[in-house]
């Protein structure tokens, strides 16, 4: 086996596995909450700025590619590492009482599995057209795609809105705890530091949570409109 | 005081266990949850039915061969303290308390409340050697050793094996322990030339035994009797990548 293999073959490596892909999807997901945030600028900001994405075929692949890669790679390395832990434990106890560990720690498998649910829809909404085809012929005034409409669009339906929301708040409880995890994981700590790790994960999952949440909910309830 | 016990019992490795429920009627708030189950056992030899079978040796809470879930917390309810130190007084009069051996596939189920650790041995036996001087003993104060890795080296070396890590972590893993092995050879200059050579083997040993993977719940630390830091498993977690990275092989 090549050092890399056997790395992998490790649960340590596995997990770092999850901490750099992790890490990398919550990055993307910083830049997109940031550019869905254009929504409250208008039409012609949100059109402006999705054309200029689709404009730049190496960055727009490049991102893709990317994701294409380490989305797979982390929620396969987690079915993995939830076999594995699932078989070191073959009988479970009558009766267990949890100590330390939260309940962001305990579900972050299940907000996981919710988040890859969500992923493969959001992708289907709003990427590929698939379940509402009508999406991809919108155009504005400009002939540019119409991303704004598709978003006002998509969001007016409040059963949307509700698988978003619910998809924002597993986010929450999975970074929260995660993006201070995968420190740990990589064997990132320090007595200094630590307390600010697990601040800024909450910090930021939070942002992450509100910012994301705020466009559904602005165009559900009108402040956000064509 | 009367306690009402729900133990764990199961014949061999291979019989299938089940709860047993008991009332033990004159426990003394001074004895150790151990000596509950001597009079317990007692009781239960003159009956001629088979006593309940744990593992014990120093009673003192250091040598690590006890161990076993008070209600589904490794060691029961008392911070920083083993099943052999945890005393009746920290229960009150008619509480019902459910006995349970540590579950994990690494760790199989002997007896009643007693599990095979052996699988710690083997993690341990896979760090192999240091290359330490032998013959006359040298000059205490030849090797400067700096005082925070000496304490931390000392805190790791505080772990006595019992195993309350496992058991309590929610996907079985061995990482706390075999992070406070790791570590506390590691943090010294006489463990630093098979340093990395002792993360990769430890680890892969851990692994092969069939313990879980750590999720960072921190569920080790809280029953750990010798208050371990889950700060050794990151630590750890370094070593072996900075090994795996580094290293020849
Ligand atoms: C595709 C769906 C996803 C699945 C199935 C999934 C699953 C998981 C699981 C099971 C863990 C815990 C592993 C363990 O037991 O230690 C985890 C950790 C993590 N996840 Fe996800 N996740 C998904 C999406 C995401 C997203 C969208 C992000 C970021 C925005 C993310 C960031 C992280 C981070 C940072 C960790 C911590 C890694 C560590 O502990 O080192 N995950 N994920
Ligand atoms: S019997 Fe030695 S630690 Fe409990």
């Amino acid at each position: 086996m090549s050092w890399l293999q056997s790395l992998y073959a490790s649960t340590i490596g596995k997990k770092a596995v999850m901490a750099i892909t992790g890490l990398i999807i919550f990055g993307f997901t910083l830049g997109h909450m940031a550019g869905n945030l254009l929504a409250f600028f208008g039409e012609d900001t949100f059109n402006t700025y999705a054309a200029t994405l689709k404009g730049n075929p190496p960055l727009l692949w490049g991102t893709r590619l990317l994701l294409l890669t380490v989305i797979p790679l982390h929620f396969l390395t987690a079915f993995q590492l939830i076999k594995r832990s699932n078989d070191a434990r073959p009988a479970t106890y009558s009766k267990w009482q949890p100590q330390r560990s939260t309940y962001a720690s305990r579900t972050i498998r299940f907000g996981g599995i919710y988040l890859l649910g969500f992923i493969l829809y959001h992708l289907a909404h709003y990427t590929l057209f698939l379940t509402n085809p009508e999406f991809g012929g919108y155009h504005d005034a400009q002939g540019r795609h119409d991303a704004f409409r598709m978003v006002v669009e998509g969001f007016s339906n409040p059963v949307n809105v509700a698988v978003y929301l619910v998809a924002m708040l597993s986010l929450v409880f999975h970074l929260s705890h995660g993006a201070w995890s995968m420190f740990q994981s990589m064997g990132l700590n320090h007595p200094k530091y630590n307390q600010l790790r697990e601040r800024a994960a909450w910090t930021l999952a939070i942002v992450l949570t509100v910012g994301f949440s705020s466009v559904p909910i602005a165009v559900l309830t009108g402040v956000v409109h064509r | 005081m009367k306690i009402t016990l729900n133990v764990w019992r199961q014949s061999s490795p291979e019989a299938a266990g089940s709860f047993v429920k008991y009332d033990v009627d004159g426990v003394s708030a001074d004895m150790s949850m151990l000596e509950m189950l001597d009079v317990l056992n007692d009781r239960l030899e003159s009956k001629g039915e088979a006593p309940i079978a744990f593992d014990h040796d120093c009673r003192e809470g250091i040598c690590g061969s006890c161990g076993f879930m008070i209600n589904g917390v490794a060691h029961g309810p008392e911070k920083e303290i083993t099943v052999c130190q945890t005393h009746m007084r920290s229960f009150k009069d008619g509480d019902e308390l459910t006995l349970e051996p540590w579950r994990a596939m690494a760790f199989p189920v002997m007896r009643d409340l007693m599990v095979d650790r052996s699988a710690f041995d083997r993690i341990i036996q896979a760090g192999g050697y240091v290359s330490v001087r032998t013959g006359s003993a040298p000059e205490a104060n030849a090797t400067p050793v700096m005082k925070e890795h000496a304490d931390m080296a000392f805190e790791a070396a505080a772990c006595i094996g019992c195993g309350a890590c496992v058991a309590a972590c929610p996907n079985a893993a061995a990482m706390l322990f075999t992070s406070a092995k790791v570590s506390h050879l590691g943090l010294l200059p006489q463990g630093e030339p098979e340093r990395d050579k002792r993360a990769i083997d430890m680890v892969a040993q851990m692994d092969k035994e069939g313990f879980g993977h750590c999720s960072n719940h921190g569920e080790c630390e809280a029953v750990c009797p010798k208050g371990i830091s889950v700060n050794f498993i990151a630590r750890m977690n370094r070593d072996l990548l900075k090994a795996t990275l580094r290293s020849s092989r």
